[in-house]
């Protein structure tokens, strides 16, 4: 099953609008400037609390009816998914272990068997729900925020 | 830290906890930010019971939460001509750290002994999981963080339906 792709990128682009907010709250840099309906990919640079710089990108294929898939790059985008772009204290597959990040499922090589795509904007254990693109930011600035170096 | 015999312990229904998460969740949705819910309800010589929630008008726009002494009158005033009482707070940190900080334990609303103050880590985003939480009784004067968590708050039900069929609720 899939989502026509005009579908998705009305839905990132009204996400993103209100994302913005927390991304600048945050300090976070928000790069779309590649975002189309044919790639509705972006990426967002975190710091952690030393400063270090992490870049993540989102990529939003046949959202929201999916999670995007989300993956650690490096500035120029030439290397991703190494342990070297990650931070501490993330799964060390390595992965962003959330149901909001398709690449935790199994059925995409992840760690969880016990979750389904289609079940990605229900709560983690009694939390609340982390389903749209503001939250999942709010996710990720926490967790990198408090690493303090790179997973290698 | 044991429990002096004129502290009460706190119980908090579960629906109430997981209530108090997600408004500590929702104070870090437009950035992030800690939170503040302010916990009323009834006391008794050994026991108080939360009953009631209420988030004070609080200034977060430095990503941490401060309340002023007229929001914290505000909060007071909704349970004047109640029988309830302040019995403590929770509030939110960005990470997993659920000590008090110097400033919670100066800034924090409730300072009177008794008083139950909880941080709840990672803005309350995955639930009020009591295990995971900075359990602080004001005693003596100041802020200690317990350590035998059941002599100062303990988790009761909310509801629980027993039938072994459950026909769905009505909308």
């Amino acid at each position: 099953m899939s989502i026509a792709p005009g579908v998705t990128i009305e839905v990132v682009q009204r996400e993103l609008a209100v994302a913005a907010d927390f991304a600048a709250a945050a300090g976070l840099l928000v790069d779309v400037g590649q975002v189309s309906s044919q790639k509705p990919s972006f990426t967002v640079t975190f710091q952690n609390g030393k400063g270090d710089c992490f870049h993540v990108e989102f990529d939003c294929q046949d959202y929201p009816l999916y999670p995007p898939t989300i993956e650690f790059v490096s500035g120029d985008r030439s290397e991703r998914g190494t342990a070297r772009l990650y931070p501490s204290g993330l799964h060390p597959m390595p992965c962003v272990c959330m149901r909001y990040n398709r690449k935790a499922y199994q059925e995409r090589g992840g760690p969880h068997g016990d979750w389904r795509l289609v079940d990605w904007r229900l709560p983690t254990a009694q939390g609340v729900a982390i389903d749209t693109l503001a939250m999942m930011f709010s996710d990720l600035e926490s967790k990198i925020r408090q690493s303090t170096g790179r997973m290698a | 830290m044991s429990a002096r015999k004129a502290l009460p312990v706190v119980y908090l229904p579960e629906a109430l906890a997981g209530e108090t998460a997600a408004l500590l969740a929702s104070f870090a949705q437009r950035g992030p930010s800690e939170g503040v819910v302010y916990w009323f309800g009834l006391e008794f010589a050994e026991r108080a019971v939360v009953t009631t929630l209420i988030v004070p008008a609080a200034d977060t726009s430095e990503g941490r939460v401060s309340t002023s002494a007229e929001s914290n009158a505000e909060a007071i005033v909704e349970i004047v001509g109640t029988p309830l009482v302040y019995l403590g707070q929770a509030h939110s940190h960005p990470g997993w750290r659920v000590d008090h900080s110097l400033v919670d334990d100066r800034e924090t609303f409730a300072r009177f002994d008794g008083a139950i103050s909880v941080v709840v880590p990672w803005f309350g985003r995955y639930g009020f999981v009591l295990q995971d939480c900075g359990v602080h009784r004001h005693v003596a004067g100041q802020y200690r963080r317990v350590e035998r968590v059941a002599e100062h708050l303990r988790m009761i039900p909310s509801l629980r339906d027993l039938r072994p069929v459950r026909l769905p609720t009505q909308p």
